[in-house]
């Protein structure tokens, strides 16, 4: 019982890890329709950037220029690269996005190199680990759950309840609608590309102590990012965070009453997991039933 | 009956005659300028992309499901042919046949969670097949088989006797993949010209229309999928018979999602296009080294400066802008730029017949792949 | 549409023998007696000004970031250096790095593309296991040298292929020189093994199995990752129940870094911990945090890049920053150097009158060779191909890798 316990609080800061990333790649879906392919390698390329300020600045000041230059990133990706390809089949922005993957990944290695480099946790979130009973979970994991609930908090807020964030949803579910109402579609879309390229900064600066800063350090997050997402269900916030720590959950799980039987089978579990899922819920545990265009 | 001397037919004896000439062609002024045995090897393997590929298209370009997985259906074909060569002497034919056969069954079981998902869900669901794979090729029971995390070495394929003098082992090999591409090739486009392809199409642009039209949707959809598996199973085992190596890391995520990428480059809904796609995918470095040879890595180091690293690193960055500038200007892939050129420039008709191997725009039943690419 | 199908359909028959018939006559006039891009002579790839050389890495994707500064910057770099000294017998080195993307299939096509398009006299570096085997039987039935393997997998070099070497110490040998050190000091540890779930891993795992053979330790658990994971605590964790008391590591070093953490910082848990010499570099030390790396064995066979008060190193900075465009040293750019540094050395032992026979030969006959930022000498044979078999003990103490006691090994090369 203990070992089980042990292995879901582990699954959780696991999973909050999956969540903080898709927080972003819901954020772009729910804004702009596109899934970002690119979503892990601009958040690594942010990182990279906050610690080039962090050798000029302390710590906050350089999370928050980072944020800033990260959405103007995000909002010139959407202008000069995503705009001309508007209206085309969601295939080819698909392809844009994968495109743009590579682009950062060399561009970071070219720049900064390859070699893994150590990245400072907020001071907040150094210390001792919590213990309660056979439980020990680090402070730097309850600061990445903390700080993707107050994300998701915030986002919800901002998407269901400001002018702007109505405008958005607004903007992706139906452009033409949104037009003939005088919505500026093409604005939202790029506010849409900011926001979720400075949410994926926040997930790469909390998670690369953990990860170590590298040109790959995100690649083994984003596929498991993008998997929490669908599984939470591409619409949904919430769907994002419950996504990602079910995933983390059940991987554990797997690894530690599975895996010991036939050998490692963690991340195969939680797969067969999510389709069963999808098989059952076909727009994730929180999505909502899109309608169909005939 | 018409006449066999079509242009159209013309074109294709053409193409025909130069792939069964393309191995020896080295040997002769002035093809050995750009040819060499290592080109042979090359299109040996697009041969193999390209039957890997048809099957992709007829299941996200004809029947519209988008598919991240491809690349586990391959590795399933090329692990049963191997298997079946290596632990019971089944001759390369029949065990090609037979991992067709499996992995389209596979194909067929997988399509049924497919039903109910759609885009990102179903991208989702298929990248899983892809990442559970390497972990299942190593499990306890199924190592014994796969020989898990080393793989499976397979003795070298030789040309049989009865060629000797006329093929070397690399000409062989290419006769040996080509021959099934162009079959292959063939039956889609027949398949793709049926019933059953325009089916596909009419489920592709709206389901509901497509089940009033009398399609069983399920069936259909099911069908799709095991089709491209049956693909992806042949050009697998064509893949392990001409490697002779196969292990849990031959077909990984990136390689599969390149997959992806170019049937996309070349375009949906057109064999044609595969062709183009699969001519891209293999000559995809030496893509980037071309544009490389022009100097383009050693400009970032000029504009931006500052101590960094070898300009070899940017090449990652030129390989995706080039997928960025084609999917800009080319939306609809290469074949759908080729007919937007079409009617506009006087030299349409050389570029057509040159690039789609058919001439003019005479034959207007062919034109059911460019109608359905909007 | 159903005429033109017809048509279409008999055409095809038409069309498939006369192709066939073309093929016949062409493969009548062709003369195909002699192998596909033969050798021409014992060593393509030497002119009298120059020998090419070539290797196949990941130059680009995600792999890109930790392998290449090994041969764009460490290989390439030494070579420039050589080359400005004179290089080899008054022969520059040209070294041809193909982008594989680490991926086996592209290995096979890129290092088909070195033999015989840019017919490089050897192959060299070569990374990876599972991209090296998808060409390395290619390159033995062409007679192409396969100089110092970048793979830990023994099956390069056992059983002895002529042509082929290998480069870092295979894993089973380093496995084996680890598992010597529990049965020693540890007599009666629990291990856990905590392992990449590939050749690797296993490699490790056979021989940490052999190294402790006859002594008292016990294997208690086996946790295994997939190379996507880079969070290990549950798997620490559960090492921990199983009443492990040392803890091994076959882990790239994030992965090694984040067991060394988790297990101190996290669990407060103050377990002996043996990691590969994959993992022995500065990175994992600032990775893991000096406090929680500290304690923490391995073995090496090179310098860190961090001794700068070494001259090897000193000099080995100097050449990167000269000819390496400008590359930080790191233990990849140290690696490469090494390998040039073997490569040279048998290219100069070869002679002037150079042949891929004579390379083999030359290389062979390396006996007691030490490269400037190595700390064992190499030594090969002709039943001996490995280079280091030997390695040096290393201990974190303050932050950095401290060496200590006799180097360990089993040099298979008589004396």
């Amino acid at each position: 019982m203990g070992e089980f316990i042990q292995q879901v609080a582990t699954g959780l800061s696991t999973g909050s890890v999956y969540a903080v990333l898709a927080l972003a790649i819901v954020l772009i879906y729910q804004s702009t329709r596109i899934v970002n392919f690119a979503q892990g390698e601009m958040a690594m390329f942010s990182t990279f950037i906050a610690w080039a300020f962090l050798g000029q600045m302390s710590f906050w000041p350089a999370f928050f220029v980072t944020l800033v230059v990260s959405a103007a990133i995000g909002a010139a990706l959407e202008r000069f690269v995503l705009r001309p390809v508007e209206g085309a089949p969601v295939l080819n922005s698909v392809i844009i996005t994968l495109g743009l993957f590579t682009v950062f990944n060399s561009l970071a290695l070219w720049r900064w190199g390859g070699v893994p480099r150590p990245f400072p946790s907020p001071a907040v979130f150094d210390g001792s680990p919590l213990v309660v009973g056979t439980v020990t979970i680090s402070r730097l994991n309850i600061g990445i759950f903390c700080m993707s609930l107050a994300i998701m908090a915030i986002l919800f807020v901002f998407l269901n309840y400001t002018k702007v964030g109505l405008a958005m949803r607004a903007a992706a579910e139906n452009p033409a609608a949104a037009r003939m109402v005088g919505i500026h579609v093409g604005q939202m879309l790029s506010i849409g590309w900011a926001l979720s390229a400075a949410v994926g900064a926040v997930a790469g600066m909390l998670l690369a102590p953990i990860l170590a800063l590298q040109p790959s350090m995100m690649f083994g997050v984003i596929i498991f990012a993008f998997a929490a997402a669908v599984l939470g269900g591409l619409n949904s916030l919430p769907g994002a965070i419950i996504g990602g720590l079910v995933l983390g959950v059940t991987q554990n799980m797997a690894g530690t009453y599975v895996s010991p039987h036939t050998g490692s089978i963690d991340i195969t579990v939680a797969f067969v997991a999510i389709v069963v899922v999808l098989v059952v819920r076909p727009t994730g545990l929180l999505g909502r039933e899109v309608k169909r265009r005939v | 009956m018409e006449s066999v001397l079509t242009r159209r037919n013309i074109a294709l004896v053409a193409l025909l005659a130069f792939l069964v000439a393309f191995p020896y062609l080295y040997r002769i002024q002035p093809f050995n300028q750009v040819l060499d045995p290592f080109r042979t090897f090359q299109v040996t393997r697009l041969a193999i992309w390209l039957v890997i590929l048809l099957g992709l298209n007829l299941l996200t370009g004809y029947s519209g499901q988008i598919s991240l997985g491809h690349g586990a259906l391959v590795a399933i074909g090329a692990y049963t042919t191997a298997v079946l060569m290596h632990e019971f002497g089944v001759p390369v034919v029949f065990a090609v046949l037979a991992a067709g056969l499996f992995t389209g069954a596979i194909g067929f079981v997988l399509g049924v969670p497919a039903l109910r998902l759609t885009g990102p869900y179903l991208a989702i669901a298929t990248l899983a097949m892809m990442l559970a794979l390497p972990q299942i090729l190593k499990l306890n029971g199924i190592r014994e088989w796969t020989g898990g995390v080393s793989g499976i070495l397979l003795s070298t394929p030789r040309a049989p006797a009865v060629v000797e003098g006329f093929m070397t082992d690399r000409q062989w090999l290419y006769f040996a993949c080509m021959t099934p591409a162009v079959i292959m090739a063939v039956l889609a486009w027949n398949i793709t010209h049926s019933h059953t392809g325009r089916a596909f199409i009419a489920l592709r642009d709206s389901e509901v229309g497509a089940q009033q039209m009398g399609v069983n949707v399920p069936l259909y959809k099911m069908l799709a999928f095991s089709l491209s598996a049956f693909y992806a199973g042949i050009g697998g085992g064509l893949f392990v018979f001409t490697e002779a190596f196969m292990s849990p890391d031959t077909f990984d995520v990136n390689l599969s999602i390149t997959m992806l990428v170019m049937v996309v480059l070349g375009g949906l809904t057109s064999i044609a296009g595969t062709v183009f796609g699969a001519t891209v995918m293999t000559f995809r470095n030496d893509l980037v080294d071309l544009s490389a040879s022009l100097g383009l890595l050693g400009l970032p180091g000029k504009i931006v400066p500052g101590e960094e690293q070898s300009s070899e690193t940017l090449r990652g960055a030129l390989y995706g802008l080039l997928l960025i500038i084609t999917m800009v200007f080319m939306p609809r892939g290469f074949v759908g730029f080729v007919d937007e050129l079409r009617g506009r420039a006087p030299w349409r008709r050389a570029a057509r017949m040159f690039l789609r191997g058919r001439g003019g725009d005479a034959d207007p039943a062919l034109d059911a792949t460019s109608d359905h690419a909007e | 549409m159903d005429i033109s199908r017809r048509a279409g359909g008999n055409f095809l028959i038409r069309a498939l023998a006369l192709a066939l018939f073309a093929a016949g006559l062409l493969g009548a006039v062709s003369c195909t007696s002699e192998e596909d891009g033969g050798d021409g002579g014992a060593s393509p790839g030497v002119s009298d000004t120059e020998i090419v050389l070539g290797t196949h890495f990941p130059l680009s994707q995600h792999l890109a970031a930790a392998y290449s500064p090994i041969a764009t910057a460490g290989m390439k770099g030494y070579f420039d250096y050589i080359n400005a000294q004179g290089g080899v017998h008054g022969r520059k080195i040209r070294l041809i790095v193909e982008d594989d993307h680490y991926t086996p299939s592209d290995t096979a096509e890129v290092v088909r593309k070195l033999v015989e398009q840019d017919k490089v006299f050897a192959v060299i570096g070569g990374l990876g296991t599972a991209t090296h085997s998808a060409a390395a039987n290619f390159l033995v039935e062409r007679g192409v040298p396969d100089m110092f393997v970048l793979s830990g997998a023994a099956k390069f070099t056992d059983p002895v292929v002529k042509t082929r070497f290998g480069g870092n110490p295979d894993y089973i040998t380093e496995g084996k020189i680890l598992g010597q050190y529990i049965a020693k000091e540890h007599p009666d540890a629990k291990v856990a093994l905590i392992l990449q779930n590939d050749d690797f891993g296993a490699d490790g795992e056979r021989g940490i199995r052999e190294g402790i053979e006859g002594s008292g330790v016990e294997i208690v658990a086996r946790e295994a990752y997939e190379s996507l994971e880079t969070d290990l605590t549950s798997h620490v964790q559960r090492a921990r129940n199983e009443g492990a008391d040392l803890l091994v590591a076959y882990t790239l070093p994030p992965q090694g870094a984040n067991v060394a953490k988790v297990a101190r910082e996290v669990l407060n848990w103050d377990v002996p911990i043996v990691v590969t010499g994959v993992d022995a570099t500065d990175i994992f030390i600032s990775l893991a945090g000096a406090e929680n790396a500290e304690g923490v064995i391995s073995v090496v066979f090179g310098k860190q890049a961090y001794q700068t008060d070494d001259p090897g190193i000193q000099k080995h900075a100097e050449i990167m920053k000269t000819y390496g465009g400008g590359a930080e040293p790191s233990n990849l750019t140290i690696l490469g150097q090494a390998m040039g540094e073997l490569m040279v050395e048998a290219l100069q032992k070869a002679g002037r009158d150079l042949t891929r026979d004579k390379l083999i030969e030359a290389t062979e006959s390396i006996r007691g060779f030490r490269c400037t930022i190595c700390l064992v000498p190499v030594n090969f044979s002709d039943s001996d191909h490995r280079p280091f078999e030997v390695e040096v003990y290393v201990k974190v103490e303050g932050g950095k890798w401290v060496e200590f006691g006799e180097p360990v090994g089993f040099e298979s090369t008589p004396e």
